[in-house]
């Protein structure tokens, strides 16, 4: 049988790092609460051996406070099943009917990570999981930030009060992670008999963990980290930190529209048209005659053409750009910081400081960004972020078509599109708040350490993302784009527009060919814009249409999610709203003329 | 109730709610209400925290205890009674 292994600890301890480090497999790291929402699991390897490894959520206590949490606590406490019944400890606060289900074997053993930088954060949950007698490791990481801090943690004096293997790492750089595999190895290996015999029980009070840290933490000096210091009060307090605030929003967004349209300018673009499309069009026209199958492939619409130029060349570069800022942000520890300083605004929305961090991750995905809604603190805040999202906020692949289509055009549409989205947003927001019944939890949230972002990380999350987007991204939209090029060549395209052409040419007053993005930005949101490109529009028509774009139904894999999240009727609602939303602001832009001439 | 009685014991001591802590001073937790994240964020009575100062637009309050730093909403802050030392 399968043996898993569960790798625990407070929220921000490099635990995904070190999931990272043990099982070679990519997943997201980042040291804010909440960042390991949907657990990531992989395989252990040592010779012919092998193990799963699950990432919990992080969390404090046994005593779930979020979704997120909830799914760490039914991890070791199960469900209430009868294979669990003897787990069901007071420990476990009781929570045995967690609300996300999940399909998984008794815990063969717990690496639990205990950040040695913030030693007594993590000491509660250790003494709860060790009442569990569920075998049970320390890896200990981070010792570097302790002894910056002017401390060491007593490894012999902890092994020895809590009966349990402890082993130091420092996951970022992958320091004691060999060692740690061999413990692993070893405590699972059914030769050297039972792992569990020898751990001491300690009552998990804070009196116990307040003994403990007296007993472990051993002062070696003051705390030398004052530049650390120094950006942490820069950064945190309202002064200047909104400041630079604004200037890191703007940073990253300058990173993400500058490094993105220079790898497609000297990069994807010539590489693709100089190298690629020449061979493949002359091959192609050598096979198929000359006509609509010809046409299918590499005409207008050839989906040869368009299903490779538009994922390769027009959304990949901003795929890239977007979360190598992204991973910036992250690692270095300043969202939760950014939380706090926008906690007061957002409250107007009725909402949590926190919900910019699924708002960050929906300017990259809707689907990640809905999931992490899970780590919110109530339904409303969960409902109201995700609808915000749905409505309002582009993915990356659209962004990239709105760039495509309107920076070289007007760079002033550009910037009023992303204002309207603003505006609507927040318009949303308030109405949301005020007639949607619920509550808003309340504010609070450990600001952890600031990081410098490791190069090797952020390289090991960018190519993670790279075959993510390549398998997700790319495939899907390569076929819609096929799908359209026969629905185009075939002429049921024109005859779809024909349809609907009273609200594509009199209401958004667009040619008849708009209805094409209508259809396709049901697949791929980024669709909805793209074949705009290629008609010869008016400025304000541009507009029109990426206001439309902008607001329409988001993609078909969106839908799916928030109705896998909530309820059926909950994604129906959002696909209504969107299409009214999209069509009433896009009909209204079509009559700006009225006061622009 | 308790609280209270022992701060006529200890009359030397200011007892405040620690919403109206001055940024930048230092106080000891006296009580903490019900709340499944405070003691695991580092709040517990005997505690020295330090405040920070608020963040604006009635934001958060900003804590220190010990090497830990926490944004705490106004309105737990008030439930929260301290010594100023």
């Amino acid at each position: 049988m399968e043996q898993t292994v569960l790798l625990m600890g407070a929220p921000n301890v490099g635990k995904s790092a070190l999931f990272n480090r043990l099982t070679g497999l990519n997943v997201r790291v980042a040291n804010y609460t909440g960042t390991t929402v949907d657990y990531a699991s992989g395989v252990i390897r040592n010779g012919e051996r092998h193990v799963n490894l699950i990432d919990v959520p992080g969390t404090y206590s046994l005593c779930a406070t979020c979704e997120a949490e909830e799914v760490a606590v039914e991890m070791v406490c199960g469900k209430g099943g009868d294979s669990f019944s003897r787990k069901s400890s007071p420990a476990c606060c009781g929570k045995q009917q967690a609300a996300v289900s999940m399909d998984m074997g008794q815990p063969a053993l717990i690496v639990y990570v205990l950040d040695a930088g913030n030693f007594e954060g993590g000491l509660y949950l250790l003494l709860q999981l060790l009442e569990l007698k569920i075998p049970l490791l320390v890896a200990l990481n981070r010792g570097d930030l302790a002894l910056e801090k002017g401390y060491i943690v007593d490894i012999k004096a902890l092994t020895d009060i809590l009966g349990v293997t402890v082993v130091p790492t420092i996951a970022l750089s992958g320091k004691g992670v060999a060692e740690l595999k061999t413990h692993i190895f070893n405590l699972l290996n059914p030769e050297t008999g039972a792992t569990d015999n020898e751990t001491k029980s300690i009552l998990a009070t804070w009196n116990n963990v307040e003994m403990l840290t007296e007993k472990v933490l051993r002062k070696t000096g003051t705390s030398n980290n004052s530049s650390r210091d120094k950006w942490d009060r820069r950064l945190t307090n309202p002064w200047p930190g909104l400041m630079l605030a604004v200037l890191v929003l703007i940073l990253v967004f300058a990173g993400i529209v500058g490094i993105g349209m220079g790898l497609r300018q000297f990069i994807l673009l010539p590489l693709f048209r100089g190298l690629i499309f020449p061979p493949l069009i002359n091959f192609t026209s050598l096979l198929i005659p000359a006509g609509t199958i010809q046409n299918i492939f590499i005409g207008e619409y050839g989906f040869l053409i368009k299903g490779l130029e538009w994922p390769f060349t027009l959304v990949l570069p901003y795929v890239l750009s977007f979360y190598f800022m992204l991973s910036l942000v992250e690692d270095s520890g300043y969202m939760p910081r950014l939380a706090a300083l926008l906690d007061g605004l957002f409250k107007r929305l009725g909402l949590p400081g926190t919900s910019i961090i699924p708002f960050m991750l929906g300017y990259g995905c809707g689907i990640p960004a809905i999931m992490a809604t899970r780590a919110l603190g109530s339904q409303k805040e969960r409902l109201t972020v995700t609808v915000l999202i749905c409505l309002a906020v582009p993915c990356i692949s659209q962004t990239g078509a709105f760039i495509s289509l309107l920076a070289a055009r007007s760079v002033t549409v550009m910037i009023a599109l992303f204002v309207l989205s603003w505006l609507v947003m927040i318009a949303a927001g308030l109405f949301i708040n005020r007639y949607i019944e619920g509550n808003r939890a309340e504010t609070l949230l450990e600001i952890p350490d600031l990081l410098v972002p490791r190069i090797d990380v952020v390289a090991k999350k960018l190519w993670l993302r790279l075959k993510l987007y390549v398998t997700d991204g790319v495939l899907p939209m390569f076929a819609a784009v096929a799908g359209a090029s026969v629905l185009y060549e075939t002429g049921l395209m024109a005859a779809f527009g024909r349809a609907i052409s009273p609200l594509v040419t009199l209401w958004l007053r667009l040619p008849e060919e708009a209805a094409a993005p209508l259809i396709l930005g049901i697949l791929r949101r980024e669709l909805s814009v793209l074949p705009l490109l290629d008609l010869e529009l008016t400025t304000l028509q541009l507009f029109t249409g990426a206001v439309v774009g902008l607001f329409y139904v988001p993609c078909i894999a969106i839908v799916a999610t928030v109705s896998r999240e909530f309820k059926v009727s909950f994604a129906v609602a959002i696909l209504l709203l969107t299409t009214f939303v999209a069509f009433f602001f896009g009909g209204l832009i079509a009559r700006l003329d009225i006061f622009l001439f | 109730m308790s609280v209270c009685q022992e701060r006529e014991l200890n009359s030397n001591l200011q007892s405040i709610n620690l919403g109206s802590l001055a940024p930048g001073s230092s106080a000891r937790l006296v009580s903490i209400p019900e709340h499944p994240l405070l003691y695991s964020l580092g709040l517990r009575p005997g505690k020295i925290i330090q405040c920070c100062g608020c963040q604006l637009f009635g934001g958060p309050l900003m804590i220190k205890t010990g090497d830990r730093q926490v944004a705490l909403s106004k309105i737990i802050a008030e439930k929260i009674i301290v010594d100023i030392i």
